[in-house]
C-alpha cells in the first residue's frame, strides 16, 4: 500500500473511502445475515412439514422477526 | 322650370369647389377666375329667392365657410413653425460659436473675430469675464493636479507603479471566491438530497475537490494581493495582518462551531430495558436459553448485594453497538442540519458538512448492521430451542423415526450455522466484519491538511516584525 498516496487525500477523502468499506462490508454481512435468518425459516419448515406428514405437531412458531 | 332641390344642391356644390381649386390658367395672363367672396355672393343671389333651398344654401356656405378658416389656419400654422425653427437653429449656431470663441479667448488665443462674431460675442468678452473664464481654467489645471496627487499617494511606496495589477488580482480572487460559493452551494444542494446514498457522497466529495481548489487559489490570490499591499503601504502591514488574521480567526471559529453533537449517553436503566425487550422479543422460552442469548447479545448479569441480579449491556456488545449507533445517528442528524444551515449562508463550510454527512452514513451503516446481527442471533436463540425440544420429545415418545427427524433438524442447524462461520469468516478476510463482540469500526484518520499559505502567511508577517 502507499502510504504517500494515503497521506496526499483530504481528511474528507479518507472518510469517504472509509464509508465505502463500510458500506461494502455491510452491504456482504447485511446479505450474509438476511439469508442465514431465511435458511433458519428453510430449515424449521421442512422440519415441520416432515413432522406435519408423519401426523405429529410442530414443536414450536416460526422464528419472530423484528 | 325650377329643378328638384337635389339638383339644385349638386350644381351650387360644383360651383363651390370649383371656387376653391385655383384656375390652371393662372399665373399665365389669362383673365383671373371669378374670386370666392364673387361666387358666393352669384349663389346667395341665386338661391336667395328659393325658399326650399334656403336651408341647404345655409349648410353649403356654413361647409364652405369651415373649408377657408381651415386653410387659412394651416397656413398661418406652417409658417409659424417654419419661422420657430429657423430660429432655435439661429440661436444654437450662435451659441456654439460664441463657445468656441468665449473658450479660444480664456486660452489667450488670438483669434481674428469678423464683425458679426464681435456682435455676437462683444457682451460675453467683458474684461470680468475673461477673468473668470481665466480663473476657470487655473481651478480646473488645480484639480486635475490635486487628482494625480492622490493617485500617487494612493500608490503609496510605488508612486510610479500603478494599482493596475492589484486591480486585476482583486479580480481574480474575487471570481475564486465566487467560484468557491458556487460549488459550496452545489455540495449543500447534494447534502440536501434525501435518501443521500454512497453515491450522493462520492459525488459531494468530487465536489469538494473543486471546492478546496478554488479556495486554494482564491487564498493565493489574496495573500499575493497582502504581500504586495504590504510593500506599497509599509507603515500599514500591521493592519493588514491583522485584518487577515481576522478573517482567518472568524471563519476558524464558525468551522469550530460545527462540531458533532455528542451523542446522547443512555442511561443503564434504559439500556437494561433494551436488554430485557431483546430477549423477549426473541421468543425463546427457557431460561438457560435465555441467558446464552442474553451471553450472545452482551447482556451480563450483575448479582446485587441483597441477592438480586440486575441486567446491563456489556461495552463493545451488538447490543451496545446497537445502542451507541442509534444515538450517535441522532446526533450526526442533528449536526448535519446545522452544518448545511451554516454552510447555506457561508458555502465556505460545505466541507465541513460533508464531513459529518460521510460521518453520519458510517453510523446509519453500523446501525442496520447491528439491528440485522441482532435479529439473527435471537433466530438462531430460537432455532436451538426448538431443536432442543424436538429431541426432547422424539426421546421421551421413544419414535425412531421422530427422533431421526429431530436429529437431522440439529444436523441441518448446525449445517447453517457453519455455513455462517464461513460467509463472515469470508468478510472478514476481506474488510475484518464490523460486529462481532470487541470488533467496533474504528475510523483512524490521517491529519488534515491544513493549506501551505498559513506557513506563507505566517512567514511573511516574520518578516514584518523583523
Amino acid at each position: 500500500m502507499d502510504d504517500n498516496k494515503i497521506q496526499t487525500k483530504s481528511l474528507n477523502e479518507q472518510l469517504l473511502a472509509i464509508a465505502e468499506t463500510v458500506d461494502a462490508m455491510a452491504d456482504s454481512e447485511i446479505a450474509i445475515t438476511k439469508a442465514y435468518v431465511e435458511s433458519l425459516k428453510d430449515l424449521r419448515k421442512d422440519y415441520d412439514d416432515e413432522e406435519t406428514k408423519a401426523g405429529g405437531v410442530s414443536v414450536a412458531p416460526v422464528v419472530p422477526t423484528l | 322650370m325650377q329643378g328638384s332641390s337635389s339638383e339644385v344642391f349638386r350644381e351650387a356644390s360644383n360651383e363651390v369647389k370649383s371656387a376653391t381649386r385655383p384656375s390652371p390658367l393662372e399665373g399665365f395672363g389669362a383673365e383671373a377666375p371669378a374670386t370666392l367672396e364673387t361666387r358666393i355672393a352669384a349663389a346667395e343671389s341665386r338661391f336667395k329667392k328659393d325658399r326650399e333651398s334656403k336651408a341647404l344654401w345655409d349648410i353649403t356656405i356654413g361647409q364652405l365657410d369651415a373649408e377657408h378658416s381651415a386653410a387659412a389656419s394651416a397656413d398661418v400654422a406652417k409658417v409659424s413653425a417654419e419661422s420657430k425653427a429657423r430660429q432655435i437653429l439661429a440661436g444654437r449656431q450662435a451659441e456654439q460659436k460664441i463657445d468656441k470663441l468665449t473658450t479660444a479667448i480664456a486660452r489667450g488665443k488670438r483669434v481674428p473675430l469678423t464683425a458679426e462674431d464681435r456682435a455676437l460675442v462683444g457682451s460675453v468678452v467683458s474684461p470680468e469675464q475673461k477673468m473668470a473664464l481665466a480663473q476657470g481654467v487655473l481651478d480646473q489645471a488645480a484639480e486635475e493636479q490635486r487628482q494625480m496627487q492622490l493617485r500617487a499617494e494612493a500608490r503609496g511606496a510605488k508612486p510610479n507603479e500603478s494599482l493596475v495589477k492589484e486591480a486585476g488580482l482583486m479580480k481574480r480572487a474575487s471570481e475564486a471566491q465566487q467560484r468557491q460559493a458556487e460549488v459550496g452551494l452545489g455540495i449543500v444542494q447534494i447534502l440536501k438530497t434525501e435518501p443521500l446514498t454512497i453515491e450522493g457522497l462520492r459525488q459531494a466529495t468530487g465536489a469538494e475537490k473543486r471546492f478546496r481548489r478554488a479556495e486554494g487559489r482564491r487564498a493565493g490570490l489574496f495573500d499575493q494581493l497582502t504581500v504586495r499591499f504590504g510593500e506599497r503601504y509599509p507603515n500599514r502591514k500591521d493592519e493588514l495582518a491583522a485584518a487577515r488574521d481576522r478573517i482567518d480567526s472568524e471563519l476558524q471559529s464558525k468551522r469550530d462551531a460545527l462540531v458533532i453533537a455528542t451523542a446522547e449517553v443512555i442511561p443503564q436503566e434504559q439500556r437494561a430495558q433494551r436488554a430485557e425487550t431483546a430477549i423477549t422479543m426473541s421468543g425463546v422460552g427457557r431460561e438457560e436459553n435465555k441467558k446464552v442469548l442474553a451471553a450472545e447479545l452482551g447482556v451480563v448479569e450483575i448479582p446485587q448485594s441483597d441477592g438480586s441480579t440486575k441486567r446491563e449491556v456489556e461495552q463493545g456488545s451488538l447490543l451496545d453497538a446497537q445502542i451507541t449507533a442509534e444515538a450517535s445517528v441522532a446526533a450526526l442528524n442533528t449536526s448535519l442540519a446545522e452544518a448545511i444551515r451554516a454552510a447555506e449562508e457561508d458555502p465556505r463550510l460545505a466541507d465541513k458538512a460533508v464531513q459529518i454527512a460521510l460521518e453520519r452514513h458510517i453510523a446509519i451503516r453500523a446501525r442496520e448492521l447491528a439491528t440485522e446481527e441482532i435479529a439473527a442471533a435471537q433466530a438462531l436463540a430460537k432455532e436451538n430451542e426448538a431443536v432442543q425440544v424436538a429431541k426432547e420429545k422424539a426421546q421421551v415418545e421413544g419414535d425412531a423415526k421422530k427422533i431421526a427427524r429431530a436429529d437431522a433438524y440439529d444436523k441441518g442447524l448446525k449445517a447453517v450455522n457453519s455455513f455462517l462461520g464461513k460467509a463472515f469468516g469470508m468478510v472478514s478476510k476481506v474488510g475484518g466484519g464490523l460486529f462481532k463482540k470487541d470488533r467496533r469500526v474504528e475510523v483512524k484518520l490521517g491529519e488534515e491538511r491544513r493549506p501551505k499559505r498559513r506557513l506563507r502567511l505566517s512567514g511573511w508577517r516574520l518578516n514584518l516584525q523583523s
